[in-house]
């Protein structure tokens, strides 16, 4: 017997044919034994195989059931919104976030997540939310607003300083197998949710253990009263085990082994465990490759609301897609969800769930389901890849798609939109203007904030949406002339020897470089300037006075400089650096005018600003730091200078395009053969840089002008933006100058005045220095 | 070029550090009403062209004239006395712009914060103030403050010098204190030659 008892256990249950060959072969070498104890023998025998089986199968269970379930992914969520009386934020952006958060606009604010609007006055019921630094609770406010933005916010009679509006969840870092999820919990199920499950699934969840006889019956007799497959038998417990534990095999021994499971699993867990379980592992679509399961993911998937915030026909119809979420797929199959949606509502009905008014309100709704990946994440995949690169500096891919961390991050979701509307309408009003084909040009956008280096939003092509190659990141191109502010820069540092108004030399170049190469630039015009002042160099974007200039501060000057602005990768300081030989990332170039923004201190861009595990502890801040990248008066004199490249020079065409008074500092890049078209540039809190080129690396037939420069334009005056205010730190001085770099009396006739570094203002005196009088103070103060 | 004002060489009064609000004396309350009018002046004749939440910052130049000239009149100040007759009483520049209500609170809730021993909280909470106005000198002087608590001292002479970069020239109070704290930070690093530097700067400005 010892034997016989052992050998199934090790083979298992699978082959019960081989057990009972095994018991004849030994009747016929026993034959004294009596049929009595044969019987006896079988029925102890089975009863240990199917205890030991159940036993084995236990254990299954247990190691699926126990410890962590699922790989939960990081989620990523936007920037909060904060919301304060003098916010620089319009009626229309308010909205916008309203939606991107999954609000609802109604008559009267009376639950969390709603809005009304009247007039300028907005009423929100904002939602709890556990930040990095603390918990908000939820709140109703009164939000004034006029046409510079929020004027006033009260609670009650209360004014209120401050508040944020949570974050959206703009996606998610899942796994290799490309299940995502968002988990819930079963507190935070849904009573309708529960109530249409049973209605539709498995009415009688409650009483049965695990495996419903009584429903299975009731389903065969209704299958054969139709002559084919109407109704299924088994209960939310055995679909559970299905999707849970088995593959999806379809076999009578699946069938036993099924049902066998479900009678444990319902055994040794409580109803509510299985509950929770079955709702965050059900899989509710498929969005390329990526697999929604559970009903917490699929609220955000299918409403772009959380679970508890959904109404009686929106649960109705992710009850409804448990049948079969592809077939009743509801954005490429509307009517057959809607079908299914109201047979839920009609079930519900049927059995009490809800009244008959609910249900007849319910069915009369729409779908009500949002655009295609038009909510939930994935809409923002250049700035997920760059959040999940940062990330994977310090965290294991595994812990990032299996761990359930919350990543907060820098992305406005506001400018990100207006970013990738900017890059796709104006690259295709260039194509069409400029008669180039339909979809060759390609582009990518950065938006920074200027004093800390937070990325507000990349655009890493002009289909914002498709995660393909990432231009932001990935395109490394020569820059062109953006890399002569950090010529103009190195120069401006020694105020001994440059100031914006020193005459510098525009004549030719013709060298050799250490390749043994003859280089000889020509400037754009392919004229020579003669002796031009510094300033007009830059904002001429003068090829040979900058190489001039390059080289008399040296090469090493200059790398040392941009170096320091933050670039980061090797490069080699050859000549040919100074006209911009250099290869870089729009995010590159981003740091560098980064740096320059904010007066010369380096803040290392960031897109995350804190990682929470799944219960709220937090695991990492992101701090901001910042780093003296260059003397904030000679930054001050470049950016004034930069100033004028937008209202005089190369970039003056940007002037039309912004709005009246919006001061910025900026500059054109455009490399051989037109092939890169570049613009960076920034206000007094945002830096934006502007690529546009072709992935074939061919010419675009378009300068940094003509090219980037119009996309820039057109996302900045999409947005607010503080103007550049030009406030001179401490160690500059003012003096009037006249054209040939003379110190003169500012009631000459074309004099002009410029910032000096103290000291290093010129000593060589104009002809005209008479005393000023009131009249030149008037024309002081308007200049 | 942007809006500016000239102010010749005269120097305004300072506020006191800390003491962000000016002080609600009656003469405090009528400069800041001659500040806005004149400022709101000024705004209106350039077209307007900032934010209304907190008073613009304006381009400030001080024009020095000439060598030669400046040697030559003594009637240069008599000119500037008339100038000062057209303009209302002569304003003291605000040292700093006022801060909104927003960022008050936070500045308020960093302090309690770190009155608790809760850096990350205050340095959470002075983040949060620098992004709605991150050009405020005193709040980059107060994260430095907190990091100098923390004891990272590098960033606290980087986050001080920033502070000093976006200071007002005639905010010469929160420029000492942010010497001062370079000191301390450099002195923390051991570089007594850089400590003593910081302190002779914090001084000259005292």
């Amino acid at each position: 017997m010892a034997t016989k008892k052992k050998r199934p256990a090790r083979r298992g249950a699978a082959r019960p044919a081989k057990k009972t060959r095994a018991r004849k072969a030994s009747r016929r070498r026993k034959k004294s034994r009596s049929w009595w104890k044969a019987g006896v023998g079988l029925l102890v025998l089975s009863g240990l195989l199917i205890g030991g089986y159940s036993v084995y199968l236990g254990k299954t269970v247990r190691v699926k059931f126990e410890g962590k379930r699922w790989a939960v992914p990081a989620q990523i969520y936007a920037r909060p919104l904060d919301l304060y009386s003098g916010a620089n934020i319009s009626a229309e952006q308010l909205k916008a976030e309203l939606q991107f958060l999954g609000y609802r606009k109604v008559a009267n604010v009376s639950a969390p997540a709603q809005w009304a609007q009247k007039g300028g006055r907005f009423n929100i019921h904002t939602r709890d939310f556990t930040f990095w630094d603390g918990h908000d609770p939820g709140q109703t406010v009164t939000l004034d607003t006029n046409a510079s933005g929020i004027t006033r916010i009260r609670s009650g009679r209360k004014e209120v300083d401050l508040l944020r509006l949570e974050p959206a969840l703009v996606g998610s870092i899942y796994p290799a197998h490309n299940e995502d999820r968002v988990l819930v919990q079963r507190a935070e199920l849904p009573d309708d949710l529960i109530n249409g499950l049973l209605a539709v699934e498995d009415r009688r969840f409650f009483e049965h253990a695990g495996v419903d006889l009584r429903g299975i019956a009731r389903a065969l007799l209704a299958n054969i009263r139709a002559g084919k497959t109407v109704q299924g038998g088994s209960t939310l417990t055995q679909q559970l085990v299905k999707n849970f534990i088995l593959t999806s095999e379809r076999s009578v021994s699946r069938k036993l082994n099924e049902a066998l499971m479900a009678l444990i699993v319902d055994a040794r867990y409580s109803k509510d465990e299985i509950l929770e379980a079955y709702a965050n592992e059900i899989f509710l679509g498929q969005e390329g490759g990526r697999a929604i399961h559970g009903f917490g993911l699929g609220a955000h998937f299918y409403f772009n609301r959380p679970l508890r915030e959904l109404r009686l026909h929106e649960t109705a119809l992710l009850v409804g897609l448990v049948k079969g979420a592809s077939f009743y797929n509801p954005r490429r199959q509307p009517k057959r969800a809607l079908e299914r949606r109201n047979l839920v509502i009609e079930r519900m009905e049927a059995q009490g769930f809800v009244t008959r008014e609910q249900a007849d309100k319910a069915r009369q709704q729409k779908l009500g389901v949002t655009a295609r990946g038009a909510a939930h994440g994935h809409r923002v995949p250049a700035f997920v890849d760059l959040v999940r690169r940062q990330l994977r500096r310090d965290y294991r891919e595994e812990d990032l798609t299996s761990e359930g961390l919350r990543i907060f991050t820098t992305l406005d979701p506001w400018v990100q939109q207006r970013a990738a509307a900017a890059l796709s309408k104006r690259l295709q009003r260039i194509e069409k203007g400029r008669r180039i084909d339909s979809g060759s040009l390609q582009g990518a956008l950065v938006v920074v904030s200027a004093q800390n280096g937070e990325v507000q939003a990349l655009v890493g092509g002009r289909d914002a949406g498709f995660a393909g190659f990432n231009r932001a990141l990935d395109a490394v191109r020569p820059i062109g002339s953006l890399v002569k502010p950090a010529v103009y820069l190195t120069a401006l540092s020694q105020p001994g020897k440059y100031t914006l108004s020193t005459l510098i030399e525009d004549k030719a170049v013709d060298m050799t470089l250490p390749g043994g190469q003859r280089w000889q630039p020509n400037n754009y015009d392919r004229q020579l300037h003669g002796a031009v002042p510094l300033h007009e160099a830059l904002s001429r974007s003068l090829n040979l006075a900058t190489v001039n200039l390059g080289m008399d501060v040296g090469l090493k000057a200059v790398a040392s400089t941009l170096r320091a602005l933050g670039v980061g990768r090797d490069f080699d300081a050859f000549p040919s650096l100074l006209l911009g030989a250099l290869s870089l990332s729009p995010l590159e170039v981003a740091q560098i005018y980064q740096s320059l923004a904010a007066g010369g201190f380096n803040s290392p861009l960031r897109a995350i600003r804190a990682v929470l595990d799944v219960d709220h502890e937090q695991l990492q801040r992101y701090p901001l730091t910042v780093t003296q990248a260059a003397d904030p008066a000679a930054v001050f004199l470049l950016t004034r200078n930069l100033v004028e490249v937008t209202e005089s020079g190369t970039g003056a065409g940007v002037r039309r395009l912004l709005p009246k008074g919006l001061q910025v500092a900026g500059k054109t890049g455009t490399t051989n053969d037109l092939r890169d078209s570049w613009f960076a540039g920034f206000s007094a809190d945002r830096v934006t840089v502007a690529w546009v080129g072709r992935d074939d690396n061919a010419s675009t037939g378009l300068t940094g002008a003509s090219g980037a420069m119009p996309v820039w334009a057109d996302l900045m005056r999409s947005i607010d933006n503080v103007p550049l205010q030009l406030t001179p730190p401490p160690g500059i001085e003012y003096h009037w100058v006249d054209g040939a770099g003379r110190l003169s009396a500012e009631t000459c006739d074309g004099v002009v005045a410029f910032p000096y570094i103290a000291g290093s203002q010129p000593a060589v005196l104009s002809d005209c220095t008479e005393k000023q009088g009131l009249g030149g103070f008037l024309n002081g103060l308007f200049d | 070029m942007a809006c500016s004002i000239r102010l010749g060489r005269w120097r305004p009064g300072l506020t006191k550090m800390g003491n962000r609000l000016m002080a609600e004396s009656s003469f405090a309350v009528l400069w800041r009403a001659c500040a806005a009018a004149s400022l709101a002046l000024l705004l209106s004749a350039c077209g307007g062209m900032s934010r209304t939440d907190t008073p613009a910052r304006v381009e400030e130049r001080t024009v020095v004239p000439p060598p030669e000239q400046a040697e030559e009149t003594s009637e240069e100040t008599s000119s500037e006395v008339q100038i000062a007759a057209y303009t209302p009483p002569a304003q003291p520049q605000i040292a700093r712009p006022q801060p909104n209500r927003a960022v008050t609170a936070l500045m308020r809730r960093a302090d309690e914060q770190r009155g608790n021993g809760d850096l990350d909280g205050a340095s959470a909470s002075l983040e949060r103030a620098l992004r709605i106005a991150p050009e405020d000198a005193v709040l980059w002087h107060e994260l430095a403050e907190v990091r100098m608590v923390q004891q990272q001292h590098h960033l606290v002479v980087q986050l001080a010098s920033k502070s000093n970069a976006l200071a007002s020239p005639h905010d010469s109070t929160l420029r000492s204190s942010n010497w001062r704290l370079i000191a301390k930070a450099r002195r923390a690093q051991g570089d007594a030659s850089g400590a003593r530097d910081a302190d002779r700067r914090a001084s000259s400005l005292n």
